[in-house]
């Protein structure tokens, strides 16, 4: 019985971990913030497109068109006999430049209310990811390109409408019982700090009256790619950590991070305590202990050998 | 103290050399924590398959 005990416990300790981390996946990289910095947010932009129905902008740095519409013609989307425009809103993104880039943009609330999803292009292999922003006024879309492309993205007006429902009975119930239902997630957007801005032993001080989500990128290195992994920046009371954050008495509001190494590795750090993050973050550390302890065996063995 | 001479003393002993390197390794107490209790959860879960595994194969029933 003991070798069965001793294989069968093996295998179930190391799949619930295994289980637990794999859970907690998600990446993301340095992003290009256009924001709201186009021309889709202009109201004569907006009228337009309440006129029309089609609303286009472009985009200097980088290389970018923008263009909303009701009808798929509108967006050259060629569509079958039998689907309907009735249900859709098209986004396309003409992105005109050959490097890879992870682009995030912000579509006033006026086009379609605004939602959380992940939306596979029509007539690219690249995925929108869209989220709402903190302030509620708009959807944040990010896309990564590999290279020049022509993607438009079919956004679903049921789904909008979900999300309407949703924001009004929060809305209903906060006005009608002065009681906000909680958030799991509180969206915003995340402020990077390249590992290039950061030297070591240095101090950058963060608003975080309203709480704050920071995270650094323990970067994984793989045969063929390297794989971002945000964790939780931990607090300087724990040696060896590369970047730690501190605390002042009588400062409350402001929370320091502080590199540790001569090679800090990326920043990101945005307003608001969000549980989700937080909890993908541990989930992420968990899956990353195996690579750790294999790194260090390795090493052990290479310094022996 | 020596080698485990039940499923529970196994499963223990795992558990706690699986806590130790996530302790080590961690880079906050909130994953320690976590770790931690998915580690309770996983070993109780070990220890009522490999209850019922140890019954069938002594007993030819689950019961």
């Amino acid at each position: 019985m003991n070798r069965y005990a001793y294989t069968l416990a093996l295998l179930i300790l190391t799949l619930c971990i295994g289980l637990g981390v794999a859970i907690g996946s998600g990446a993301a990289s340095s992003i290009t913030a256009v924001d709201d910095d186009h021309g889709l947010t202009e109201p004569e932009t907006i009228d337009q497109f309440d006129e029309i129905g089609v609303a286009q902008a472009s985009v200097d740095q980088p290389m970018v068109s923008l263009t909303i519409a009701d009808r798929a013609e509108d967006v050259e989307l060629d569509r079958g006999l039998l689907d309907s425009d009735a249900t859709s809103t098209y986004l396309r993104v003409q992105y005109n430049e050959s490097i890879d880039r992870e682009l995030r943009v912000f579509i006033p609330a006026e086009y379609w209310h605004p939602v959380s999803a992940e939306i596979d292009a029509e007539n690219a292999e690249v995925t929108a990811e869209m989220r709402p922003t903190e302030d509620g006024r708009y959807t944040a879309v990010t896309v990564e390109f590999e290279e020049q492309t022509d993607a438009v993205f079919d956004v679903p007006k049921e789904a909008s409408f979900v999300f309407w429902t949703r924001d009004r009975s929060r809305d209903i119930i906060n006005e009608t019982f002065g009681y906000e239902p909680p958030q799991l997630s509180t969206g915003g957007e995340w402020q990077y700090i390249d590992s290039g801005e950061l030297a070591t032993e240095q101090t950058i001080p963060i608003d975080t009256s309203q709480g704050a989500t920071i995270q650094y990128n323990d970067r994984v290195e793989s045969a063929n790619e390297s794989d971002d992994n945000w964790l939780s920046v931990p607090r300087c009371s724990r040696a060896g950590a590369a970047v730690c954050t501190y605390t002042v008495d009588g400062d409350a509001d402001t929370t320091y991070l502080l590199t540790q190494t001569s090679d800090p590795p990326q920043v990101r750090y945005k307003a608001g305590d969000d549980p989700v993050e937080a909890g993908s973050s541990i989930l992420r550390d968990l899956r990353s202990i195996p690579d750790r302890v294999w790194g260090d065996l390795q090493s052990l063995f290479t310094r022996g050998g | 103290m020596g080698i485990p001479t039940s499923i529970t003393g196994w499963i223990a002993l795992f558990g706690v050399i699986v806590f130790i390197i996530i302790a080590l390794y961690a880079t906050t107490a909130w994953t320690i924590v976590v770790g931690g209790l998915l580690l309770i959860l996983g070993g109780y879960i070990a220890y009522v398959v490999l209850y019922r595994v140890d019954r069938l194969l002594k007993h030819g029933s689950l019961r």
